[in-house]
């Protein structure tokens, strides 16, 4: 893709790349190499670590409760991909046409929601779903859906789901932010003449704007995989990983096995499997973004 | 002519139900920070014994209570010392890698990627003790710069990846054009590339300044001073260990949240200035 | 534009520098680095300040550095500070963590203090170390004590036309069932932090079944299991709870203070709790709930070994000494340690309402602390049972408390929930 007569030296890229590099070396990447050193270890906090090569990882092999949580991370990361990107995308456009009155308030009060800390937003959506007083209940009951009155929280089977929602109405605005920016990169002129063609609507943002932010819109789906593979304060402060084990995701686990059984060695492998786990969700993605981008 | 009636009225009812739509979303966007500042002004009593209700006769004293006794307007000028140093060198760097990666083609290109994507996917809680561990090594626990360094990383990941695929997008004419010119490299990036990049980089800047702002684990082991610590480890001086003040937390919580809502509502125009001052055509 | 960029950068360092010079310590002091939980508006920290500056005012050329974090923080910052080595010369330790900080040699013993100040040593509560004492070794002082009790609404029982609290399990269970009729909920519980029902519940109806003999046995490895009767007993003591309604629907997605809110409200006639929750209901239940609060031990459970008039109770928090302390700081960290959690310390903590370690001096309750009067009057002459989780291990708190919230919505059986603590007792013995 590049001119060679535009390319500066190698040596030079180095040296441009280098403080960054450094930075990132030093406070992610050696802490990063410390852990997965460790993770070979049986160590609890004291001056000895046991070496035990790959002990750690075979009993992460067959340890259910990291597996189910991965299970529940996977659900969590289905439906925050569709509702975050795909609610992020449907209202970029949307402020992006001109149907809609008072843009600059919406986009203003959606990003409001993530800047509110976990701990309000946890508690105001265990308000929500309060089975006597919250919101949700009551409405349903005036719309005459009792019959869809459910114990949203102390449900297992649903506790997830009920999870996932505030997480995706939290962080509209945080995609909208990276979408809007890129939408506002395309050439409006091929928006303007796509319409006088006659592609209006959905077919627009289909046929012409999907392709032309696709970069920006793999990056938005990697940040929401690993984003929600990490997602710990939301379900911590809503339910702790229960009723039981039912809500646990990898993130809860990890701390719960390094934090509080002050098993480091293990926790690190935990910490390890996630980031493996990640990068083949996110290499898989990838993989898809691509090969539907071939058919075209 | 019924017809084009008929689409024209099913166009408008479309119209009408999108902006009901919207509105609706974007209240119930509104009602969260509403809730929070209203129940910042209700007495311990009253937030006990009912959550929803406003506030009898608003108690401001909350504020004074909070800011004093949460330390908060050290905290708080300690949070804009940090997360404006970092933010700045964070975007500056993130623009470089992001350019530099998604233009040339070198050795080790796809590692740097893969470098920078990796220390985005592990939990911070496993990274605690090997970053303690390192900072004391280099004598660089409690300081003023201790915070700067890892939130300037921590940044970078996805500055660097939206810088990247933002550039990607813009015409290598562009540069092409430039270099016939007789722009050299630098000059490229700073005259020709950094002005088109006004609306990703300020993307960058918001959405790192937010998770800077907020960063707590970090804060919480690598600093020990009163006079180094950050808002939000000022705001958990509010929760004892049996029972939360929740009425003085999320006073604290509402100043915390200022800044970023100024943040946003400032870089947040340079985001839809769009491509006005870099004028692609073709 | 980058110019601009570099400037500012520039000069906020400049600023930064120049706020940065460190205080200097002057010659002939002696600091203490101290870390602590002590957050603002607790009685505890009352009683912390008042003895602190009474000690700071003795002892001019001792300079205090305390670093304040809330709890659940400071669980996380003691671990990274105790795995590099770091740690302060004094720090706030929970019972949970010190078996432990103790067998990684992070602690220093702290007999010879108590051996020294004999007096002193004499004012603790009995049992109060007990958290913290490992192969007769004494690791932190205990500065705070915990208890639990049943609170209830005397309206709500003259109303179902119950007379008087029940004394036994079976009785219990009735009262629950009439309560439930008459459209109370019997007992609310806010269990979504999944501590609640172990801690508040479990621990003392766990002794009233068991006794103490088979505690001692499962803390010291020496034989009994928790799928012997005397656990599985109290499982299905609560089960039978469950069966009959007595919990609210939305138990295990409230909190604490949610519990307290629909106690307080008069909607629930009963709600188990700490004594965190005295000082919350004398200060925000609203007068014509507040003056029927009344308090109950958890009644016997039949055929169960243990003290029907015992509560749980234990002190979850002490103050360590770091193993590496300095020789030269000894003397005056003992100093420390006996004048500032002393009795006044104690007698202060309890005019705020709150339990203490230590025996107190005289002190008044204020008329309106209804509730913690009402405590202090129930809590004497009874005997503490340990807590669950004051003692035993984070794994098996772990597996217990996720197995009871599932216990409370009927999703496992007591014996099915007996038998994963019990493999996991086990798996922790290897």
């Amino acid at each position: 893709m590049a001119s060679s007569y535009l390319q500066p030296k190698t040596r030079k890229i180095y040296a441009i790349l280098l403080p960054g590099i450094l930075i990132y070396l030093l406070c992610c990447f050696v802490p990063l190499l410390f852990a997965f050193f460790y993770s070979f270890f049986n160590w609890n906090g004291g001056g000895q670590k046991e070496f035990i090569g790959l002990g750690n990882y075979a009993q992460l092999l067959s340890d259910r409760m990291f597996w189910d949580a991965f299970i529940n991370n996977i659900v969590f990361i289905i439906w925050t991909v569709i509702g975050q990107i795909g609610i992020a995308l449907v209202v970029a456009m949307l402020l992006m046409s001109k149907y809609v009155k008072c843009k600059t308030f919406h986009r203003t009060v959606l990003f409001f929601p993530v800047v509110l800390s976990a701990v309000v937003v946890g508690f105001l959506w265990r308000i929500i779903y309060n089975k006597d007083y919250g919101f949700l209940n009551l409405f349903l009951n005036f719309i005459g859906k009792e019959e869809w009155i459910k114990p949203w929280l102390d449900d297992p089977d649903l506790v997830i789901t009920s999870l996932a929602i505030p997480k995706i109405w939290q962080y509209i605005g945080y995609y909208l932010v990276i979408l809007l920016a890129a939408i506002n990169s395309i050439d409006m002129s091929i928006l303007d003449s796509a319409e006088i063609d006659g592609a209006v609507g959905w077919k627009k943002t289909v046929y012409i704007v999907m392709p032309l932010i696709r970069n920006t819109l793999i990056v938005t789906v990697m940040l929401c995989i690993s984003g929600n593979m990490k997602t710990f304060d939301q379900i911590y402060v809503m339910t702790g990983g229960g009723p039981g084990t039912s809500s646990m995701v990898v993130a809860i686990y990890a701390y719960q096995v390094s934090m509080e059984r002050m098993d480091y060695g293990y926790g690190s492998c935990v910490a390890i499997g996630i980031l493996i786990l990640s990068l083949l969700l996110i290499l898989l993605s990838k993989v898809a973004g691509k090969g539907r981008n071939s058919d075209d | 002519m019924i017809n084009e009636k008929l689409v024209k009225g099913t166009r408008i009812c479309g119209r009408t139900i999108i902006n009901i739509a919207l509105w609706l979303l974007s209240i119930t966007c509104i009602f969260p920070i509403v809730w929070m500042i209203y129940s910042s002004l209700k007495t311990q009593k009253e937030f006990a014994i009912d959550i929803i209700s406003l506030p009898q006769k608003p108690a401001f004293s909350n504020y004074v209570q909070a800011i004093t006794e949460g330390n908060l307007g050290t905290y708080f000028m300690n949070s804009v010392y940090y997360t404006v140093i970092s933010v700045l060198i964070a975007v500056i760097l993130s623009f470089v890698i992001g350019y530099i990666l998604s233009r040339f083609k070198f050795r080790g290109r796809t590692f740097i990627y893969y470098f920078f994507l990796a220390g985005m996917l592990i939990p911070i809680y496993a990274l605690l003790i090997p970053i303690f561990l390192e900072f004391k090594a280099f004598g660089l626990l409690n300081k003023r710069i201790t915070l700067i360094l890892p939130y300037i990383a921590f940044a970078l990941p996805v500055g660097v990846f939206l810088v990247e695929s933002y550039v990607k997008a813009i015409p290598w004419e562009m540069e092409e054009a430039a270099c016939i010119d007789g722009c050299r490299f630098g000059q490229t990036m700073s005259r020709i590339i950094l002005p088109m990049c006004q609306p990703v980089l300020s993307t960058t800047a918001i959405l790192s300044f937010l998770n800077t702002w907020n960063e707590f684990p970090l804060a919480l082991v690598l600093i020990r001073s009163n006079r180094l610590k950050t808002m939000p480890l000022g705001v958990t001086n509010f929760v004892g260990t049996y029972t939360v003040n929740y009425p003085l937390m999320f006073a604290a919580l509402s100043i915390s949240a200022l800044p970023v809502i100024i943040v946003y509502l400032l870089f947040y125009s340079k985001v839809m200035n769009g491509m006005v001052s870099g004028a692609v055509k073709g | 534009m980058r110019k601009v960029f570099l400037i500012l950068i520039c000069m906020i360092s400049i600023i930064g520098m120049v706020f940065a010079g460190g205080a200097g310590e002057s010659s002939g002091q002696t600091t203490l680095t101290v870390l602590d939980a002590f957050v603002p508006s607790e009685g505890v920290t009352y009683a912390w300040r008042d003895s602190l500056g009474k000690f700071e005012e003795a002892h001019p050329d001792v300079v205090i550095d305390e670093e304040t974090i809330s709890n659940a923080d400071l669980t996380i910052k003691v671990q990274t500070l105790g795995a590099a080595d770091e740690l302060p010369d004094l720090f706030a330790l929970k019972g949970q963590m010190a078996e432990n900080f103790a067998k990684n040699g992070k602690l220093m013993p702290l007999n010879e203090y108590l051996e020294m100040y004999p007096e002193w040593a004499a004012d603790f509560k009995e049992g109060v170390f007990s958290n913290f004492t490992f192969d007769g070794n004494i690791y932190a002082i205990p500065y705070q004590v915990t208890n639990t009790c049943v609170f209830y609404n005397q309206a709500i029982f003259d109303e179902a036309g119950i007379e008087s609290f029940p004394t036994t399990w079976d009785e219990f269970v009735e009262v629950c069932k009439t309560l439930k009729d008459k459209g109370y909920t019997p007992i609310v519980l806010g269990n979504k932090d999944k501590w609640n029902a172990e801690s508040v519940i479990m621990s003392t109806l766990g002794n009233r079944v068991s006794g103490n003999e088979w505690y001692e046995s499962i803390r010291n490895r020496t034989g009994a299991k928790f799928t012997d009767p005397e656990f599985v007993g109290a499982l299905e003591a609560l089960s039978q709870l469950v069966e009959v309604g007595a919990f609210n629907s939305d138990v295990n997605s409230i909190d604490d203070a949610q519990q307290l809110q629909v106690f307080m409200n008069g909607q629930a006639a009963m709600t188990i709790d700490g004594t965190w929750a005295v000082t919350t209901i004398d200060q925000s239940c609203p007068e014509e709930v507040l003056k029927n609060v009344r308090l109950a031990a958890l009644p016997a459970v039949e055929g169960g070994k243990g003290d029907p008039n015992a509560i749980s109770g234990g002190s979850g928090w002490g103050m360590a000494v770091n193993a590496d302390l300095p020789e030269e700081k000894k003397a005056i960290v003992g100093e420390f340690l006996h004048e500032v959690f002393d009795r006044g310390f104690a007698t202060v903590m309890a005019s705020y309402g709150n339990p203490t370690a230590m025996v107190t001096d005289e002190f008044t309750l204020d008329e309106s602390q209804l509730v913690a009067r009402a405590f202090d009057d129930f809590q004497s002459g009874r005997a503490y049972v340990p807590v669950y989780d004051h003692q035993l291990s984070s794994g098996l708190m772990q597996v217990m408390q996720s197995g009871l919230q599932e216990l409370l919505i009927g999703t496992i059986t007591p014996e099915q929930l007996a038998a994963d603590i019990q493999a996991q007792y086990e798996k922790e013995a290897l």
